[in-house]
C-alpha cells in the first residue's frame, strides 16, 4: 500500500482528524500496514504491550475476562493506554473478519505523540472519550 | 573463495605514484621536458664504490663506461649522467659525479614513462646493475628508487602485520566474547570483508589508478570496520536471545536495529572518505574510492555473512543480559553527576596534546623513510654526506617563448638569474654558466633544444643551486624563480624535485580547508538525519576535531620533533609527510564516526522511549560504551601490529590510528560525551521546528521491530 494512500485512509480516522496533510504523510511513513486474517489475536489481556494498533479496515471483537464487550470498525484503535502508561493490556482483541491494520512500535508511538500536537490532541479525546464512557 | 581469486595480485595492478597534482606546475615542465626535450629529473642513482685504488683508475673506467653504457641502451631511459660519460676533468662548473677521495662514483638516469613505468624501469635496473662485482660495491637510490623499496618493505610489512594481528584479534575476542563461537564471527566477517575489498580494488583499478597504498586502508580500515560492525551484530543477537527471543526472530531484530545501524554508520563514514576528492591528487582520491569499496564490503559482509551463522550457531553462541553495570556504565554515571570537572579535566589533556601541531611542517618523504639497513637508504645518505646533490636536485625552469637563436637574451637572462642568492651555475644553450665566471664557457648545447629543433619549442635552464637538501632557502629560490621578470611574454614555468615536493604540499594543504568544510557538511546533514537534532552533530564534529588534533599534535611531537625517536627506531626530519596525516585525519574520523553513531543510536532509542536525556545517556554508554572499547582495543592491536613496519610513514600511520582510537574511545566518548550531554540536557535533541518535522517525516529512523501475528501479510 503506498503511503500516499495510507495517509488518505488516516484522514477518514477521527484520531487524526485535526492532522495537516503533511502530518498524516508522517505518520503513514511509520506506520507498519499488514492484512490479517479473520480470527487473528491482536491483543491478549494481561499481556505486556508494546504496539498500538490502528484498524483501517475491517471487523475487531473486544472482550474482557472472557466475555465480549463490543465490536470495533475501521478508525478503532488499541494499545495507547498500555504504551502510556504501562501496564498490562486492558483486553483481548479478535479480528473478526478480513483487516487492514496499521501498527507503530512504542517508540514511534511516543515520538509521534511528543512531535505531532495534533496527533496529541486526537488522542486525548479519544481518551477522554472512553473516560466518559467509562463513568456513565 | 571468488573475493579471493578476483582480489589475488592486486599489489600488481596498483600504482606506485600519483603524488604530484596533475596541474601543477612542476608537472607541466616535466611533462614538456619529457615530450619535447627528451629529459627529466634524475630519478634513479648508481652508487658505485671501488673495491681498489680509484674510481678513475683505467681497470675501473673500463668497467664504469661498460656499465654506463649499458644503462643508456636500457629501454625507458631517457639520459644518463655518469661519471664515465663526462671527460675527466669535468668542464668547469660542471659536479665531477664522484667524491672528493675518488673512491665513490655516480651515474644518474633520467627515466621516462609514467610513475608506474618508472618503477618498473627501476626494478628492472636495480635487479640488473645493482650487483656487487670484482671492481665495485654498487647501490641503487634515487627518488623513485626510494619511493619504489618504500612500496615493497611496507607491502611486505603489511603481510606480516596481517599475519601478527590476527591470532591477537582472535585472543582479544575471545576474552570479550567469552566464548569461541561469538569469537570467531567477527574474525571470518574481517576476512571476508578483507578479500572483497582487494577484489573490489582489483575491479576499480580497470576503471581509475588506484594507490598502492590502499592496501594499507584495506588493512585498517576494513578490519576495523569489519570487527566493529559484526561485533554489534553479536552483541545485539545475544541480547535479544536473552530476551526470551527464538533464534529467526533474534536474528531478524538484531538485523533490524543493530543492521540499520550499521548502514548508516557506512554511509557516514564513506561520507567522511569522500572529503579526499577534493584533493586534486591520484593518490588521496583513490582512497576516496577505495574507501567506500571498503567501507561498502565491510557493511554487506557483516550483514551477509553474521546473520547466517548466528543462525547456524543459535543460542550455543552464547547468551548476554543486557546491562548498564559496566565500566563505562558506573564511568558514564559518575561524569554525569560531575561534568564540569570531568569536561574541563579532559579537554585541558587534549589541547596539551594538540599543541605540538601549530609547529608543523608538512613536506615530503626522502630516504629516511625507509629502514636504516635499506641499500637505498644507505646509499643516498653517503652521498648526501660526501658527495654533492647539486646537479640531481637542481631545479628546471622552462621558457615556452624562450629563443635559442638569440644567445645574447640567453646570457643576460643567465646572468641575472645568477644575481640572485642561490643559483651557483645555470645550464642553457650557452652550456654550463657558473656564477664565478659568468662568460659561456661551452658552444651551444644541444641538450636544451627540442628534439624537432624548432626555436618555437621553446628552451630549457637547468639550474644548480648551493644549498643542501632540506635547506629552507630552497623553497625561497622556487619561489622566487616563479615570479622572476623574463624577457619573454610567456613568462617561464619551474620544475625540478623541489618545485614537484613544494607544488604537492602547497596543492594539499590550500584543499585542506576544502575537505574539512565538506567532510563537517556532509557529516553533518547525515546525523541529523540520524539524531533530528542540530546541536548533536556539531557536538560530534566538535570532538572528533579535539580527539584528531591532540592525536596529531603526538605525531608532531614524536616524528616531526624526534620524540622517542630512537626508541622507535625512526629518523626525524623536521617535517612530516603531508599525505599520512590527511588519509589519518579521513581514517579516524571515520572511525570516531561509527563509535559515535553506534552510542547515539542507542541513546536516541532509549530518549525516544523515554524523554529521559540523563538516563538515556546512562543506558546509551553502559550498553554500548562496552562494544566500542573493545572495537577500538582489537583495532589498536591491528594498527599496533602495522607500526611494526620499518617504513616510517606507515609505523606513523599505525601508531598515529591506534592513539586515535584508544583516546577516542576512552577520552573522548567516555568522558566529553556523557559531560557535554549532562550539561545540554534536552538541548541535545534540539532543532528548529521545521527541521524536527523534516526529520520525523523523512529522517533516519532505527525502527523497533513490532511482534506481528504469524499470519500477518503487508499490505
Amino acid at each position: 500500500m503506498k503511503r500516499r494512500e495510507i495517509a488518505d485512509t488516516l484522514a477518514t480516522v477521527p484520531l487524526f482528524s485535526r492532522c495537516t496533510t503533511a502530518d498524516l504523510r508522517t505518520v503513514a511513513r511509520h506506520l507498519e500496514v499488514v492484512d490479517i486474517d479473520p480470527g487473528t489475536t491482536l491483543i491478549t489481556e494481561g499481556d505486556e504491550g508494546e504496539t498500538f494498533y490502528l484498524i483501517l479496515d475491517g471487523e475487531v471483537e473486544v472482550s474482557r475476562d472472557g466475555e465480549v464487550v463490543g465490536m470495533a470498525q475501521s478508525g478503532a484503535h488499541f494499545g495507547e493506554l498500555a504504551l502510556l502508561d504501562p501496564a498490562p493490556r486492558a483486553a483481548t482483541v479478535v479480528t473478526k473478519s478480513d483487516c487492514r491494520v496499521g501498527i507503530l512500535s512504542v517508540r514511534m508511538f511516543r515520538v509521534i505523540v511528543r512531535e505531532l500536537p495534533t496527533v496529541s490532541f486526537g488522542l486525548l479525546g479519544a481518551l477522554a472519550g472512553q473516560l466518559r464512557e467509562a463513568m456513565e | 573463495m571468488l573475493f579471493g581469486v578476483v582480489g589475488t595480485g592486486v599489489t600488481d595492478v596498483l600504482t606506485v605514484g600519483g603524488f604530484v597534482p596533475n596541474d601543477a606546475e612542476s608537472n607541466r615542465v616535466a611533462q614538456v621536458l619529457e615530450d619535447d626535450f627528451a629529459t627529466g629529473t634524475y630519478g634513479w642513482v648508481l652508487l658505485l664504490e671501488a673495491k681498489e685504488k680509484w674510481v678513475y683508475t683505467d681497470f675501473n673506467r673500463a668497467e664504469g663506461e661498460r656499465i654506463t653504457t649499458l644503462i643508456e641502451e636500457e629501454p625507458g631511459v631517457l639520459e644518463v649522467a655518469s661519471f664515465y660519460n663526462i671527460p675527466e676533468p669535468p668542464p668547469p662548473g660542471l659536479s665531477p659525479l664522484r667524491d672528493f677521495t675518488g673512491h665513490l662514483a655516480l651515474i644518474g638516469v633520467k627515466l621516462s614513462g609514467s610513475d608506474d613505468e618508472q618503477r618498473r624501469t627501476a626494478a628492472h635496473l636495480t635487479e640488473t646493475y645493482a650487483v656487487d662485482n670484482e671492481l665495485f660495491y654498487i647501490t641503487a637510490t634515487g627518488a623513485t628508487e626510494i619511493s619504489r623499496v618504500a612500496a615493497e618493505v611496507a607491502d611486505e610489512d603489511l603481510t606480516r602485520a596481517e599475519l601478527l594481528a590476527a591470532p591477537l584479534t582472535l585472543l582479544g575476542l575471545l576474552m570479550v566474547f567469552r566464548g569461541f563461537r561469538a569469537a570467531i564471527i567477527p574474525l571470518i566477517v574481517a576476512v571476508v570483508a578483507v578479500l572483497g575489498s582487494f577484489a573490489a580494488l582489483r575491479v576499480a583499478t580497470s576503471f581509475v589508478d588506484i594507490s598502492i597504498f590502499a592496501r594499507t586502508l584495506v588493512t585498517a580500515l576494513g578490519l576495523g570496520l569489519a570487527i566493529d560492525y559484526s561485533m554489534l551484530l553479536v552483541a545485539r543477537f545475544r541480547e535479544e536471545l536473552a530476551e526470551g527471543r527464538n533464534v529467526d526472530m533474534a536474528v531478524s531484530r538484531t538485523l533490524q536495529t543493530a543492521g540499520r545501524t550499521i548502514g548508516f554508520s557506512a554511509a557516514t563514514v564513506g561520507a567522511s572518505l569522500l572529503g579526499l576528492l577534493v584533493f586534486p591528487v591520484v593518490y588521496l582520491r583513490s582512497f576516496a574510492i577505495a574507501g567506500v569499496a571498503i567501507v561498502a564490503m565491510a557493511a554487506l559482509a557483516s550483514m551477509l555473512v553474521a546473520p547466517p551463522i548466528m543462525r547456524l550457531f543459535g543460542e550455543g553462541i552464547g547468551v548476554r543480559e543486557k546491562t548498564t553495570e559496566s565500566f563505562w556504565g558506573r564511568q558514564a554515571g559518575r561524569v554525569l553527576n560531575r561534568p564540569i570537572p570531568w569536561l574541563l579535566g579532559v579537554t585541558l589533556i587534549l589541547l596539551v596534546l594538540a599543541s605540538p601541531i601549530l609547529d608543523i611542517n608538512p613536506s615530503r618523504i626522502d630516504e629516511r623513510v625507509l629502514p636504516k639497513e635499506e641499500p637505498a637508504r644507505i646509499a643516498a645518505e653517503r652521498i648526501r654526506t660526501d658527495m654533492s646533490m647539486a646537479d640531481v636536485n637542481s631545479v628546471h625552469m622552462y621558457a615556452p617563448g624562450g629563443d635559442w637563436e638569440d644567445p645574447q637574451e640567453i646570457f643576460d637572462f643567465t646572468k641575472e638569474v645568477l644575481s640572485i642568492d642561490g643559483p651557483v651555475r645555470m645550464d642553457s644553450t650557452l652550456g654550463f654558466v657558473r656564477l664565478d665566471n659568468t662568460s659561456p664557457i661551452n658552444t651551444l648545447s644541444r641538450h636544451f633544444r627540442s628534439i624537432d629543433d624548432d626555436p618555437a619549442d621553446g628552451t630549457w635552464f637547468n639550474i644548480v643551486y648551493r644549498f643542501q637538501p632540506d635547506d629552507e632557502r630552497i623553497d625561497d629560490l622556487v619561489r622566487t624563480l616563479r615570479d622572476f621578470d623574463t624577457p619573454w611574454d610567456e613568462g617561464i614555468l619551474i620544475g625540478g624535485n623541489d618545485a614537484t615536493r613544494i607544488d604537492t604540499v602547497d596543492t594539499v594543504v590550500s584543499r585542506v580547508p576544502w575537505a574539512l568544510l565538506v567532510i563537517a557538511v556532509v557529516t553533518f546533514v547525515l546525523l541529523f538525519l540520524f539524531t533530528g537534532s542540530v546541536v548533536m552533530p556539531i557536538k560530534a564534529l566538535v570532538l572528533n576535531l579535539l580527539s584528531l588534533t591532540a592525536t596529531f599534535g603526538g605525531l608532531v611531537w614524536v616524528f616531526q620533533q624526534g620524540n622517542f625517536a630512537e626508541t622507535l627506531g625512526i629518523t626525524a626530519t623536521g617535517t612530516i609527510d603531508v599525505f599520512t596525516p590527511i588519509l589519518m585525519f579521513c581514517i579516524t574520523f571515520g572511525l570516531s564516526m561509527d563509535y559515535e553513531v553506534f552510542i547515539l543510536a542507542r541513546i536516541k532509542e532509549h530518549f525516544d522511549l523515554s524523554g529521559d536525556s540523563d538516563e538515556s545517556v546512562r543506558q546509551g554508554l553502559g550498553t554500548t560504551g562496552p562494544i566500542v572499547t573493545a572495537a577500538a582495543m582489537l583495532l589498536a592491536i591491528v594498527f599496533f601490529a602495522i607500526a611494526t613496519s620499518g617504513v616510517s610513514i606507515v609505523k606513523m600511520f599505525g601508531l598515529g590510528l591506534a592513539v586515535a582510537v584508544l583516546t577516542d574511545a576512552f577520552l573522548v566518548r567516555a568522558t566529553l560525551t556523557p559531560a557535554l550531554m549532562k550539561l545540554a540536557g534536552r538541548s541535545n535533541w534540539w532543532a528548529p521546528r521545521p527541521l524536527r518535522r523534516f526529520h520525523l517525516r523523512y529522517g533516519v529512523w532505527e525502527t523497533d521491530p513490532v511482534d506481528l501475528p504469524p499470519n500477518a501479510r503487508p499490505a
